[in-house]
């Protein structure tokens, strides 16, 4: 495989998008200006600089090669995002003490704890967290449905 | 002073903090330029006894910096970093009190047009600095302005890029933007390259530095902090370069460098003074032209902008509170460091052994509760997720962030800009090679081009 083609992916990945990225500004009403430059032309503007860039990079790409990264390692980032994703789904129902203590949990698990270590110093931060924004700062971290 | 959460992180995560409890824009300003120039000390303790860098502007100081501690003078590296960073950063705070109003008076001319251009010249200068790429960089610039153009049209009130969510409608606050390509992709980048420190930390002996060892090194101070406050003035340039340049320069200029790289108090000295009076010299572009230099200043100056303060040439005229509150509050602040930094010195070597699964789930919870208390909405949690996952793909592409996050925050300043000068001529782009003002920003725009390339060969030769 040429060292090249790393930057030739991402050149073609930015193509895409900055055509989507145009097509999208083309859905902007502009019916209510009346100056040179409506609010399309701007996005117009910044899709036709990325294609040209895009395309630059893909004539003329870095000497750039990733370093490979084994398979495993998703199997630690799938979890967290996941988690993530679950949490801003419960909080609006659950609040932060029951959403972020299982995300706490995992997390310190995905970085190396065991089970009790990571319980228990994910029950003191959450806690910590929690009489800090909600108790002293006066800063509502989501409620749950039971205390809205 | 932790490798891998820099100021950017710690301001981001701060941000929604001082912005629920209605702390004063002065006091803000004030609290992130601690950060800012306290972050810059901090790194000289992990580059010193750890050889890691917590940023790259502390890279250098690493080289004679660990070489001095594993010969077991750790403590005076540390002790002449605190010193030279002492000096360096009081010194600047002068030049910025006195060069920052003949900016302003400058300034006071700028219009639409020339606003456009030097904004141009802060991204041209950014992303030519950056490592790497330059085509990325300007890609990685590009996709900023394209994320600050989501939501209502601040000129015409229309909608744009929302899709019809609503939550889309009030824009992407910048803080989002950088706690997710910032915090979270740095905390996908350590759990997934799986980082570990294997060096071990080096211990802090006597932090006792004697006279003549200073006299030896005040030149080396001076100098480097001239050159650093210059090098920070430059959009773009930032702490990284000014002490590369500063060590580069020491190199050539000092007589006696036997030791210089193996283990010399001036090549601590060098790069400590000239980051330190970076950092002091990106608030003028900041405070004065409303063009932050670096990642750091990007952030602070949405920060800025969020509490209702816009920062440029009438600021020292409208707000002048901000402007010598801050220059006011870095004396303290440097003083401060000095007198808590050497004492704590051990406390703080000791955090750097703090284990990942403590910290990075601390981290990790800061982020979200920062995201979430901006707007109180979930919808922030996940977005910061997508830009961490982003953020991490364009850091293994090495793509540089820091244009990103000054698209961003410029974004709408000089979509506006460029369209009202637009206005003024009548659809004619020749407004913007109208003026010396603007014909000189070009110049510097394409000179701040040409210097990395020319740089690099010289540098080959």
């Amino acid at each position: 495989m040429s060292e090249f083609k790393h930057d030739r992916r991402y050149a073609i990945v930015m193509l895409v998008f900055s055509i989507l990225y145009g097509y999208g500004g083309s859905f902007a009403e502009t019916d209510f200006y009346n100056g040179v430059v409506g609010p399309h032309h701007w996005i117009y503007l910044i899709a036709g600089i990325l294609a040209c860039l895009s395309i630059m990079l893909f004539l003329k790409p870095s000497n750039y090669k990733p370093k490979s990264l084994p398979w495993s390692t998703w199997n630690k980032r799938i979890p967290l995002l996941v988690g993530v994703f679950l949490y801003s789904v419960i909080l609006p129902y659950i609040g932060f003490l029951g959403a972020m203590i299982p995300l706490m949990v995992l997390t310190s698990m995905l970085f190396g704890a065991k089970f009790k270590f990571a319980l228990l110093s994910s029950v003191i931060m959450t806690v910590l967290c929690l009489i800090l924004f909600d108790g002293l700062l006066d800063i509502s971290l989501g409620r749950g449905l039971w205390l809205m | 002073m932790l490798p891998g959460i820099g100021p950017v992180n710690a301001i981001a995560v701060l941000f929604p903090i001082v912005y629920s409890l209605g702390v004063p824009p002065a006091t803000v300003l004030i609290l992130f330029a601690g950060v800012y120039y306290g972050a810059q000390y901090g790194n000289s303790i992990s580059s010193i006894l750890l050889n890691v860098p917590g940023t790259s502007a502390s890279a250098v100081t690493a080289i004679d910096g660990y070489a001095l501690a594993k010969k077991g003078f750790g403590g005076k590296a540390l002790a002449m970093s605190a010193v030279a960073s002492f000096v360096g950063g009081t010194i600047s705070i002068f030049f910025l009190a006195l060069f920052a109003p003949l900016l302003a008076k400058l300034a006071i001319n700028f219009g639409p047009a020339e606003y456009t251009v030097l904004m141009v010249f802060a991204f041209v200068a950014l992303s030519s600095f950056s490592l790497g790429s330059l085509a990325k960089a300007i890609i990685s610039a590009f996709l900023g302005l394209a994320i600050a153009t989501i939501g209502i049209d601040s000129t015409t009130g229309v909608s744009r890029l929302t899709f019809g969510m609503l939550e889309l409608y009030d824009g992407i606050d910048f803080i989002v933007v950088v706690i997710g390509f910032f915090a979270v992709s740095e905390l996908l980048y350590i759990l997934m390259e799986d980082q570990k420190i294997k060096t071990p930390i080096q211990s802090v002996t006597s932090l006792m530095i004697s006279i003549k060892e200073i006299t030896a090194s005040i030149v080396s101070i001076l100098r480097s902090c001239v050159s650093g406050f210059l090098v920070g003035v430059l959009p773009g340039a930032g702490g990284t370069i000014a002490s590369f340049i500063a060590y580069a320069t020491e190199k050539k200029l000092l007589t006696d460098k036997n030791e210089f790289g193996k283990g010399d108090l001036r090549g601590v000295a060098a790069p400590e003074s000239a980051n330190n009076s970076a950092s002091v010299g990106a608030f003028i572009p900041l405070l004065i032209l409303g063009v932050p230099g670096s990642e750091t200043t990007a952030v602070m100056l949405g920060g800025l902008i969020s509490f209702g303060i816009k920062p440029g040439p009438l600021l020292l005229e409208n707000n002048p509170e901000i402007f010598w509150g801050l220059a006011a509050s870095m004396f303290i602040g440097n003083f401060f460091l000095i007198i808590l930094n050497l004492p704590l010195v051990g406390l703080f070597a000791r955090i750097l052994q703090t284990p990942r699964w403590i910290l990075m789930p601390m981290i990790m919870m800061l982020c979200i509760v920062g995201a979430y208390t901006i707007n109180g909405s979930e919808f922030d949690v996940i977005l910061i997720m997508i830009f961490g996952l982003v953020g991490y793909i364009m850091r293994r592409a090495e793509f540089p962030l820091a244009p990103l996050v000054l698209g961003v925050v410029l974004g709408g300043l000089i979509e506006t800009n460029f369209r009202r000068a637009m206005i003024y001529s009548h659809g004619s782009v020749s407004i913007f090679f109208d003026s010396a003002i603007c014909i000189t920003l070009w110049f510097m725009a394409v000179a701040s081009l040409l210097v990395p390339s020319i740089m690099k060969k010289v540098k080959i030769k």
